[in-house]
């Protein structure tokens, strides 16, 4: 294993260094890059050794306390898009990147409430266990499959070509060899290392994340003698929207937009399956729900940093030339529009603290993938294969096998996808995210766990057709049917189909199972109570493959 | 029904009215947060003069700590649902559990 890792981080870090050659480079980046190249390799080793049973592999062996989950869901959910998108979203529209950021918090709470306790009680390794609870395991556990891999896929492509574009800008690499680096890097951690990898790359990335938010905070702060009146004041001189930077803006000009927006973010979320995988990484539900308290105080605190990072650039940043292309002032920002946080810190910690920044972003951008890579590779081998394919009936290893073989084809698919993409608007790729999870996923699950009368077929319909309804709206969308299509007006007028397929997703799901009369119908109605101690009350020792009615 | 204990768990009163307070309780916070998010989008939509109004002698609109007061309060929201389940509801589980040899 060790001779195995030792040559892949030569393989890897060789091009890197080559490339780095012929572009101009920033040595501080490059060490801490390596640095944080090394140190997940050597986590990764650590849990090669570890994980040796399918319980290793898909939920670190349920050995995950609360507060390291808390910190790896925390990390789950901070991409390094939160860090660039938001602060540069505050940067050019102001306050709109306040109310943004309000949205992507409040759906904790929500999943909280509602499911934290219920995902760890009913489910083993993918939420697919639950939803397969008491409906017929074979029929729901393809649409889970089939949810679960397209929401991974457009999430992997999204962040492969923000990675690919973010280290061609901060490490000087070729953009397609930026996206192998990260997609190999990604391989190797999720199949040599598995969930115990992936969660301390997690944690670690975190850790480092708030930090350096920290640490530029603080500095931010300085600048302004410790006082937010200073910062506000300075960046209202500073914005061309003077005192309307501080005040709702334009992004709420079309509130059925904000709203389809809001409720896609906030019920997407219990639909990511690379965060609801999560749950199954701690040993009970009162571990469970406590990680989520965790996980939201540090995203809540993160995100409000984030915004006052972008009110402290507006100030300095935005009144430096030094940052615009060709000095000119309120021009293009040097690298992009994502880029005032990396140019805050420079500015404010020089090229140590946008070294040490970059290699966070970097880390960040891994640990996100590896995340996505292993939630898609679990439901392939344990929904689709063993499950369904094999009823069964597969060996832990050929489960093993087939897990590891589907990280490989989706690596291939994300480095493919993400070159492919590179010069292609993907914004889009968001909303369908976001969309299919709150429309297909997010339905079929609360109302697996809270409706008595859900039965297989108004699950299967529900879920599809929240599937269906959610893609064909976003290609119907303006970013999609004019943006990349190239037509002239757009047939489904809004960016965000949540508003309108989620709704869709429940009635259908709702109106096939109360006229469902099937036999199938009567089982699932009846499992329902069972399901609810189990819920309550957790599975009892031993007993965990113990399914009441199949 | 193959599985005796769950079957007479389901039937005591005991839990029954447990998963209905849990429910309603779950419930009942998730309309608190959501209620605060939708009030807040709300008016930055439909009455945006409201959040821009300065903060006493500064430049700083109200809206600035609002938005991070929906933040904070929605996590001491969590916190507080945190402490009544493990206070109250963990307890009685646990009763149950030990009455129906459920472990």
């Amino acid at each position: 294993m060790n001779k195995y890792i030792t040559f892949t981080l030569l393989t890897l870090l060789s091009p890197a260094v080559w490339a780095a050659q012929t572009e101009p480079r920033n040595w501080t980046a490059i060490i801490m890059f390596a640095c944080v190249v090394g140190l997940s390799l050597f986590i990764t080793f650590k849990a090669a050794k570890k994980t040796v049973s399918k319980e290793d592999f898909y939920t670190a062996g349920n050995a995950i306390s609360a507060k390291q989950n808390g910190l790896a869901i925390a990390g789950d959910y901070m991409s390094a898009s939160t860090l660039l998108g938001i602060s540069s979203m505050v940067f050019f529209k102001g306050y709109d990147g306040f109310i943004y950021v309000t949205g992507f918090f409040v759906c904790w709470p929500i999943l909280t409430f509602l499911m934290a306790e219920r995902l760890r009680n009913l489910g083993k390794y993918t939420f697919a266990d639950i939803v397969s609870y008491r409906l017929d395991p074979q029929r729901t556990r393809i649409l889970a499959t089939c949810g679960s891999l397209i929401v991974v896929c457009c999430y992997l492509i999204l962040q492969m070509v923000g990675a690919g574009q973010l280290i061609k800008l901060l490490f000087g690499l070729d953009y397609k060899i930026a996206v192998m680096l990260v997609g190999c890097l990604m391989l190797v951690y999720v199949i040599f290392g598995g969930m115990l990898a992936t969660t301390w790359i997690q944690i670690v990335k975190a850790i480092l994340l708030l930090f350096g938010g920290t640490v530029l905070v603080f500095l931010a702060f300085k600048a302004f003698g410790f006082s937010l009146n200073n910062m506000a004041e300075a960046a209202v001189n500073a914005h061309k929207l003077g005192q309307k930077v501080l005040e709702p803006g334009p992004m709420l000009s079309n509130p059925i937009n904000t709203l389809s927006m809001s409720i896609g973010l906030i019920f997407g979320l219990a639909g990511l399956p690379h965060i609801l995988m999560r749950f199954f990484t701690v040993p009970n539900a009162a571990e469970a729900r406590r990680s989520v308290f965790y996980a939201s105080g540090y995203i809540g605190y993160f995100f409000i940093v984030v915004c006052i990072l972008g009110l402290a650039s507006i100030a300095i940043v935005g009144t430096n030339p030094q940052y615009f292309v060709d000095g000119q002032l309120g021009g293009d920002l040097i690298g992009g529009s994502n880029m005032v946080a990396m140019h805050l810190a420079k500015a404010l910690g020089g090229n140590l603290l946008l070294g040490f920044l970059s290699a966070v972003a970097f880390a960040t951008i891994l640990a996100v993938v590896a995340g996505l890579a292993l939630a898609g590779a679990s439901a392939i081998s344990h929904d689709l294969f063993q499950k369904v394919i094999k009823k069964g009936k597969a060996t832990e290893k050929q489960e093993m096998v087939v897990s590891r073989l589907s990280v490989v084809v989706l690596g291939v698919i994300a480095i493919a996808c993400g070159i492919l993409f590179e010069k292609m608007n993907i914004a889009f790729l968001m909303g369908l995210t976001f969309g299919i999870a709150a429309s297909a996923n997010f339905p079929v699950l609360i109302l697996s766990m809270y409706w008595k009368d859900l039965t297989t077929r108004g699950a299967i319909f529900g879920g599809f057709v929240g599937i269906i309804s959610a893609i064909t709206f976003v290609v119907l969308s303006p970013t999609v049917w004019v943006g990349v299509l190239g037509h002239e007006k757009a047939i489904f007028p809004f960016d965000n189909p949540a508003l309108f397929s989620m709704p869709l997703a429940f009635l259908v799901s709702i109106v096939v199972s109360l006229t469902d009369k099937s036999e199938r119908a009567e089982l699932d109605r009846q499992g329902f109570e069972l399901q609810v101690v189990r819920s309550e009350l957790g599975a009892q020792q031993g007993s965990f493959e113990k399914m009441p009615l199949h | 029904m193959n599985y005796p204990q769950e079957a007479n768990i389901v039937l005591d009163m005991k839990f029954k009215k447990m998963v209905k307070q849990r429910n309603r309780f779950a419930v009942f916070l998730s309309l608190i947060v959501l209620s605060i998010y939708f009030i807040f989008i709300g008016t930055a939509t439909f009455r945006p003069e409201l959040l821009a109004m300065p903060l006493e002698a500064s430049k700083i609109t109200i809206g600035l700590p609002i938005a991070a007061i929906v933040i904070v309060s929605s996590w001491v929201i969590t916190g507080s649902y945190i402490f009544i389940t493990n206070q109250y509801f963990d307890k009685q589980k646990e009763k149950l559990r030990k009455e129906y040899h459920y472990e």
